[in-house]
């Protein structure tokens, strides 16, 4: 009975770390077996892993369909929360699933199943945070374990010495630029110190004292270290250098680890952002610049290149660049400041419907062919119909999934240029000014689509292209043998993409599939 | 003691840190710049707090906290550098590692390196 | 002396000292001069914090702040004392101290940006520090009450520091099993 007390006092003291609880159990056995380099061993903790992390994004969803929102001095935890750790436990399931194919026969693999599964409660600390310290901190932490995951997947690669010593110098060019940003970041909030010793961004708001000039000078730091952080253009070099090197496990460690964490932060700052961003012409000038220069040279960037790593690393830019225009609209009073909270998690796993499948068939071609190039897709439809269809409806999801924010239709995030481009006059703040600026918003969203298609378009291309046989047998066109596992991983991804689509498509004929309402999700935000 | 006149330093200080991360080629002024910053944070935390506040605690335990994560990654990528050399000392002290360059192959084409 | 003018003539000097120490550090070629002078620079911002009535509190962030600074100097001494340096010219990795053209539009674009970021803060701030008010006396919270606020506000983090260096712990091993393994 005391017994049971206990439990109860505890379970009740640790919502809502309720499947973070469950991932540091698996982490804590696994730290006894952390030096074992056996077979059995690993696939008991392989699966045990794949367990715990499923069983961790179920408990969340009922653990807060019970017991509903929580907020205290550290943490508060919303809807949005609720959304984001989801996110991150659904990608880590398919980060896992990457790790597995390609660091199974390593000596080190428990220790870096360890490392991942530590790096995920980390971050699922860091989700929930409203402090500015245990924001601050928990960011810091989340990406030590992000780089000490990072390192451990490419160490012993199997590269040439120049090669591993060419890796190193990108991998710390890059997290060195994280570093910078971090240090910035505690300038920011140590500027921000000198107004007030208010305690989170909420509080800031209500106490209305986010017009002074500290905070003002401390917020531009904040989200100056943001760009920083996210290697926006023209800051991209370290990052595009790095994902071209790096280990395929690694770069969705960086896409969807490492880059949540910084749209994270700019979401639990984006009551901040549509305080000054309302009616503010200059501001969303600037986030319809930044859009525009993100889309623009990141589809150029992937026109230009050969490599699949580097066309998935430039394609990144879409995502954000398309959620940037939606915080764009919103600040014109165009798009509810919801939907445009939404709009990041929803690209976010737009970007996870289409990458995981895409980059592990990638990376299996790259192993196979040795080299990572487009034409490693050449003859793909022809030697592999069925992988080769199942391509084509991944890679034609990626842009209308952007489009429709995943999981609501095309009307909610095509509307306000619907709106721009047939009602000007009524658009905005009804100036000539605003009207303008609308046009660039919906003309940086439609360039934006338009060059994806093209690099889309360009990728189907190159699946259905009969690849010049190289005259040895063991390489002929297309000719590669894929595990059932890959079949089956894609199999779900394809269905996954066409329910989507068609939940989205038939939303504009008022037909509903999906099991919640659009505008019912947005208002629980 | 003048406030501003603190502050003045504290924010040269960080100018300096971003200059030396903007422009140096080696990782030893990188990262000795990212402790300048870390050091003009703590000079504002510290000002703000003797002048400003009355027995506030806050900037104590976000400089406890924050130096410790900071220091802690700052100390995991010395590690990783250090324990990757090459060994010969102009590539590993004199090699060119600034964080922004601006070259061509990150906008469009290939790199070759 | 008025006691107050003195603390404040001596803050202003530690402020120029740890500037320009902080001016060498960055500037010098020579590795251990480097790091020798930001060692200094971390005396002085702890000799500084005891002159904002906060050194008890920082001694443990000092102390790590100390710490890592005596890991940098290691490596650093190790690098320089160990290094094999070129017979001959190693080609573009091996090129010393030259000045290419991208270095110094590196350099201008560093010194404007950094210099017109100061003015928009010196600018944007003015207003402030007119209208701050002062606190009458200085008074600083002590470091039991610190260790008390800590440990009943923070608990979480703490918990994560533990997991993070754990975490650390784990992957000092790996990264010193694969350096065996390539020596």
């Amino acid at each position: 009975m005391i017994f049971l007390n206990l439990v109860k006092n505890i379970a009740e003291g640790i919502y809502p770390f309720y499947g973070s609880a469950v991932i540091l159990f698996i982490a804590f056995i696994l730290l006894f077996f952390a030096l074992s380099g056996k077979k059995n061993a690993k696939i008991f903790f392989l699966v045990f892993s794949f367990a715990g992390i499923s069983v961790a994004l179920v408990l969340n969803i009922i653990m807060f369909l019970q017991k509903g929102l929580f907020s205290n001095y550290l943490f508060s935890y919303d809807r949005l929360e609720l959304i984001k750790t989801g996110i991150i436990l659904f990608a880590a399931i398919n980060i896992l699933v990457v790790i597995s194919i390609n660091k199974f026969e390593k000596k080190n693999f428990i220790k870096i199943l360890l490392i991942f599964l530590l790096t995920i409660v980390s971050f699922t600390f860091y989700i929930p945070a409203s402090n500015f310290i245990m924001i601050f901190t928990s960011l810091v932490f989340t990406i030590s374990g992000i780089f000490m995951l990072f390192t451990s997947l490419n160490s012993d690669i199997g590269y040439t010495v120049s090669k591993e010593y060419i890796l190193r110098n990108h991998t710390i060019r890059f997290f060195t630029v994280s570093l910078f940003a971090l240090a910035l970041m505690l300038a920011g909030y140590s500027v921000m110190y000198g107004s007030t010793d208010l305690k989170s961004f909420v509080q800031l708001i209500e106490a209305e004292k986010i017009t002074d000039s500290m905070i003002k000078t401390g917020l531009f730091v904040l989200y100056g270290s943001l760009f920083v952080y996210l290697f926006i253009f023209p800051l991209q070099s370290a990052y595009i250098k790095l994902l071209k090197r790096c280990e395929s496990a690694s770069a969705t460690v960086i896409w969807f680890l490492y880059f949540p964490a910084g749209l994270f932060l700019f979401l639990k700052m984006r009551k901040v952002f549509f305080y000054f961003a309302e009616g503010n012409i200059y501001i969303i000038y600037a986030v319809y610049i930044v859009a525009f220069v993100c889309i623009a040279a990141g589809n150029i960037g992937a026109v230009k290149s050969s490599s699949i790593k580097r066309i998935l690393a430039f394609f990144y830019y879409s995502v954000f660049g398309t959620a940037l225009i939606f915080f764009g609209f919103s600040g014109s009073g165009l798009l509810e400041e919801n939907m445009a909270a939404i709009a990041i998690c929803a690209n976010l796993s737009a970007a996870a419907f289409t990458y995981f499948p895409f980059h592990l068939l990638s990376a299996k071609m790259e192993q196979h062919n040795k080299k990572d190039e487009i034409a490693n897709l050449y003859g793909l439809l022809k030697q592999h119909k069925y992988l080769g269809v199942c391509l084509v409806i991944i890679l034609l999801g990626f842009p209308l999934l952007l489009l429709s924010g995943t999981f609501f239709s095309f009307t909610n995030f095509i509307e306000p240029v619907i709106k721009i481009i047939s009602v000007p006059a009524e658009t905005g703040a009804g100036s000539g000014t605003f009207s303008l600026l609308n046009y660039l918003g919906a003309g940086t969203l439609m360039t934006g689509v338009l060059f994806l298609i093209i690099n889309v378009v360009r990728l189907i291309a190159a699946v259905g292209k009969t690849r010049i046989s190289a005259g040895d047998g063991s390489r002929e066109a297309g000719k590669i043998s894929l595990p059932k596992f890959y079949y089956i991983y894609l199999t779900l991804y394809c269905l996954a993409i066409l329910f989507l689509l068609a939940g989205n498509i038939l939303k504009i004929f008022d037909i509903s599939i999906f099991p919640l309402e659009a505008s019912e999700f947005i208002q629980m935000i | 003691m003048n406030l501003q006149y603190i502050n003045f330093f504290s924010l040269a200080l960080l100018l300096l840190g971003i200059y030396g991360i903007s422009s140096s080629a080696r990782f030893l002024s990188v990262i000795i710049s990212v402790q300048i910053i870390i050091v003009s944070s703590v000079i504002n935390f510290f000002s703000f707090s003797l002048f400003l506040y009355n027995l506030s605690s806050w900037d104590k335990t976000f400089i406890f906290f924050a130096l410790a994560a900071l220091y802690l990654f700052s100390f995991l990528l010395v590690f990783y550098n250090y324990s990757k050399q090459s060994g010969l000392y102009e590539i590993d002290v004199l090699g060119d590692l600034r964080l922004f360059k601006l070259s061509k192959s990150d906008w469009w084409g290939e790199d070759k390196d | 002396m008025d006691g107050k003018l003195v603390l404040g003539l001596i803050n202003y000097l530690m402020l120029s000292f740890i500037f320009f120490l902080g001016l060498l550090s960055v500037f010098l070629n020579n590795q251990r001069k480097k790091t020798g002078f930001l060692f200094l620079m971390f005396l002085c911002t702890g000799l500084l914090s005891f002159l904002f009535f906060a050194g008890i509190p920082f001694i443990l962030p000092a102390v790590i702040m100390i710490i890592f600074c005596f890991l940098l100097q290691l490596f650093v001494g190790n690098q320089e004392f160990f290094g094999l340096r070129a017979q001959h010219d190693l080609g573009p990795e091996g090129k010393k101290g030259k000045i290419f053209p991208d270095f110094i539009v590196n350099m201008i674009v560093s010194a404007v940006s950094c210099l017109y970021f100061g003015y928009l803060y010196i600018s944007n701030t003015g207003k402030f520090y007119r209208e701050i008010k002062y606190q009458p006396g200085f008074n600083t919270i002590q470091l039991p009450d610190l260790i008390e606020e800590i440990g009943s506000n923070y608990t979480p983090l703490i918990f994560i520091l533990i997991i993070i260096l754990i975490c650390s712990v784990v992957w000092f091993i790996l990264m010193i099993e694969s350096r065996r393994k390539k020596n």
